[in-house]
């Protein structure tokens, strides 16, 4: 009899220990995969953004090229043949000294000569380069977050 | 149990992959590439903003043949594109070669073309290049850029480092779970020139003309403001386009303002009489006596016209340009005091003007091998001697001004990103006093009111000198000439000073009946284009001005 309760006992325990294990190796393998899928998760986002930043650069390097063609239509449109002759078919004439008409007004304020190189073009600003990979994402990050509240705010 | 067998799968390609593998695809895979930034060159502007050169690109077309799937029909779409017989192309395109390059330089309609047709395998890199909106204008000047990017000659070359940058190269580890880095290189710098696009043009039109109407072979015009230096206009013709500067003559690469030597002639006696005034040993009073010949070293100088004048005054010796009186004043001063003047006017060295490679002229001085006695007569109008158009405006410059040279300048600005570097006006030399200064200009005024009339414009009181040199070759002086007319205005308040020489002009050989009429034609269009109002105008409003402030 007490052998058979022993046994029972045993039996008992050895299907408890056995269940335990079994729950033991199930949570460590989930841990395991869910360690192993976000890992793949992240490895996968960042190998994305890498991949879109690639592709923005290429878009850049587009945008540039078309900005340097126009850049360049619009100087040899502003070409000085080009122009006498529009100028011309327009029908004006090149001036003499006798056809301008000089007024003198006494006090007028004559300050100091406007900037002759008033129109040269801006210097452009120094774009800021991310230094790290946190802050590429940052950059991009805000920048999306900037463009989704200004569309929220036109659509106002 | 499912779930469970698969997380074993998965956790046991995990570890295949990171701990037993990991080695083999860390070495294959590229953790370090070597990054080169390659700047932009930076662009030149005139005084007002307009573009005078910039940036664009050809391209270089090539072809990966092993990813290229249908290389038929790629023959046959780039053979028209690129001008190339289909079966050149059909035969690159069957290689197993990697990489191979189809054409080494089409200009970017051509590939914008082959991009359109949108075929795997294919790359289209570009090539930088510089462009010249404004075509052949100002060539000489800019100078061009070739097709490694290095400037020759002019601004383009002068300012090389500056307009080029710096490219920067790195080895950096692309792994994304690193820090990057970025690698920047230092861009070039914008250059503004003191040049007026639209004086720049008026000008070379004027030359062009004047060289087709008096049948001259080449010729320059310089335009400057000899009040600080700065050069608005620099005019040579023939001329090249520099975008192609390799189908050029290497004749016409020279800069002919700042290379070409050439004898002045007799506008060098404005620098002869300034000498001898300035020394104190004439007088604008003074006279001598003009016998129609002169005869120092063993050579004979006489006047132009064979005249012999007699007692002769300062201003009639200017007016009338007499070789004797402007040989009589050298020798009076003597050599050591004549080339004491010389030097301080800037002949003999460079101007050091900021444009690539620049001649010092030739003027032999006492005690040189190359000195004879004679030269310091006829180099007193103009001969014997040799100096760029450059040099000779500079020297005359001080007299318009106070008796001080400016350095002349071309590039007033340079930016490099929020940095602007401006240049001043500054003083080269102080050759002559103000006093004499104000004497030779008043006697230059005669000079051209009294025996110049090609040369005036209503309105204006100009100043100035004609000249006509006679040409050497071999050792021996031919019938073509240099015929020139150095000239500013207002007389009275200097805004511009225009040299203008034409080369073996052969309607006429005089400067008074070429350069004079064509320095005319110029200052008419200038004065209109640069605001400046004729005299009475200008007097009235000063002393209207003068009114006010009492």
């Amino acid at each position: 009899m007490m052998a058979r309760q022993t046994r029972d006992q045993l039996k008992r325990l050895n299907k408890l220990t056995e269940a335990q294990a079994a729950a033991g190796w199930g949570i460590i393998l989930i841990l395991g995969a869910l360690l192993g899928a976000i890992y793949l998760t992240q490895a996968s986002r960042t190998a994305a953004i890498g991949r879109r930043v690639q592709l923005l650069q290429n878009d850049l390097i587009d945008l540039k090229r078309e900005n340097g063609a126009l850049e360049r239509k619009i100087a040899e449109a502003q070409s000085l043949d080009r122009l006498q002759a529009t100028a011309a078919a327009l029908g004006f004439v090149p001036a003499n000294p006798d056809d301008v008409q000089y007024l003198i007004i006494p006090d007028y304020p004559v300050g100091e000569p406007g900037d002759p190189l008033a129109i040269v073009p801006e210097a452009t600003p120094t774009p800021v380069m991310a230094q790290t990979m946190e802050e590429a994402i940052w950059f991009y990050l805000n920048g999306r977050m900037k463009s989704f509240v200004q569309g929220e705010a036109r659509e106002q | 149990m499912a779930m469970a067998l698969a997380a074993l799968v998965i956790l046991g390609r995990l570890v295949e992959f990171q701990v037993i593998q990991g080695p083999e695809w860390a070495g294959r895979a590229i953790n370090e590439l070597l990054v080169v930034a390659k700047p932009s060159r930076g662009e030149i502007y005139d005084r007002n903003g307009a573009v005078l050169a910039a940036n664009t690109a050809d391209y270089q077309i090539s072809v990966s043949p092993p990813l290229v799937t249908e290389p038929e029909e790629l023959a046959t779409a780039l053979a028209s594109i690129l001008d190339t017989p289909r079966y050149e192309i059909l035969n690159v395109l069957n290689t197993n070669q990697p990489f191979a390059l189809l054409s080494g330089r089409v200009p970017a309609e051509v590939a914008d073309l082959v991009r359109e047709l949108d075929y795997d395998g294919l790359q289209i890199d570009p090539l930088p290049r510089r462009f010249y909106p404004q075509g052949e204008l100002l060539c000489h000047t800019l100078g061009y850029v070739d097709l490694d990017g290095y400037g020759g000659g002019g601004v383009e070359g002068y300012y090389q480092a500056d307009l080029a940058g710096e490219a920067a190269s790195k080895t950096v580890n692309i792994s994304p779970l690193t820090e990057q880095e970025s690698v920047i290189a230092r861009e070039g710098a914008d250059l503004v020139l003191t040049i007026d696009r639209t004086v720049q043009y008026v000008t070379e039109t004027k030359l062009k003309e004047a060289l087709a109407e008096y049948g001259a072979q080449s010729g320059s015009i310089i335009v400057m403001n000899p009040r600080t230096g700065a050069i608005l206009a620099a005019a040579a013709y023939p001329c090249y386009d520099p975008y192609k500067y390799y189908e050029a003559d290497e004749a016409l690469l020279l800069n002919p303002i700042a290379q070409q030597q050439h004898e002045p002639g007799s506008v060098m006696k404005l620098v002869t009489m300034a000498a001898a005034l300035d020394s104190g040993l004439f007088t604008p009073q003074s006279t001598y006596y003009d016998a129609g010949v002169l005869e120092v070293g063993g050579h004979k100088t006489v006047n132009w016209d064979r005249s012999a004048p007699g007692t002769t005054d300062m201003t009639t010796l200017l007016a009338r340009s007499l070789n004797v009186g402007a040989a009589t004043l050298s020798t009076t001063l003597g050599p050591d005091l004549y080339y004491d003047y010389m030097q301080k006017f800037g002949f003999g060295r460079p101007t050091n003007i900021d444009v690539m490679a620049e001649a010092a002229g030739q003027m032999p001085l006492p005690g040189s091998e190359y000195w004879t006695e004679s030269m310091l007569a006829t180099n007193a109008y103009g001969q014997s001697l040799a100096v760029t158009p450059l040099q000779m405006i500079m020297a005359t410059s001080a007299i318009p001004n106070n008796g001080e040279i400016m350095q002349p300048y071309l590039v007033q600005e340079i930016r490099r990103g929020d940095e602007v570097v401006t240049r001043e006006p500054s003083v080269l030399s102080r050759p002559i006093s103000p006093q004499t200064a104000q004497e030779v200009n008043t006697m230059a005024i005669t000079a051209v009111a009294r025996e110049v009339p090609e040369a005036q414009i209503p309105g204006y009181t100009i100043a100035g000198k004609t000249g006509t040199a006679e040409i050497a070759e071999n050792g021996v002086y031919i019938d073509d000439t240099i015929a020139s007319f150095i000239g500013w205005l207002p007389a009275d308040a200097p805004e511009l000073m225009i040299y203008v020489k034409l080369d073996r002009p052969q309607v006429q050989p005089w400067g008074s009946l070429t350069a004079a009429p064509t320095f005319a034609n110029l200052a008419q269009e200038l004065v209109v284009l640069l605001d400046i109002p004729p005299d009475n105008i200008r007097l009235q409003a000063e002393v209207q001005a003068a009114r006010g402030n009492q």
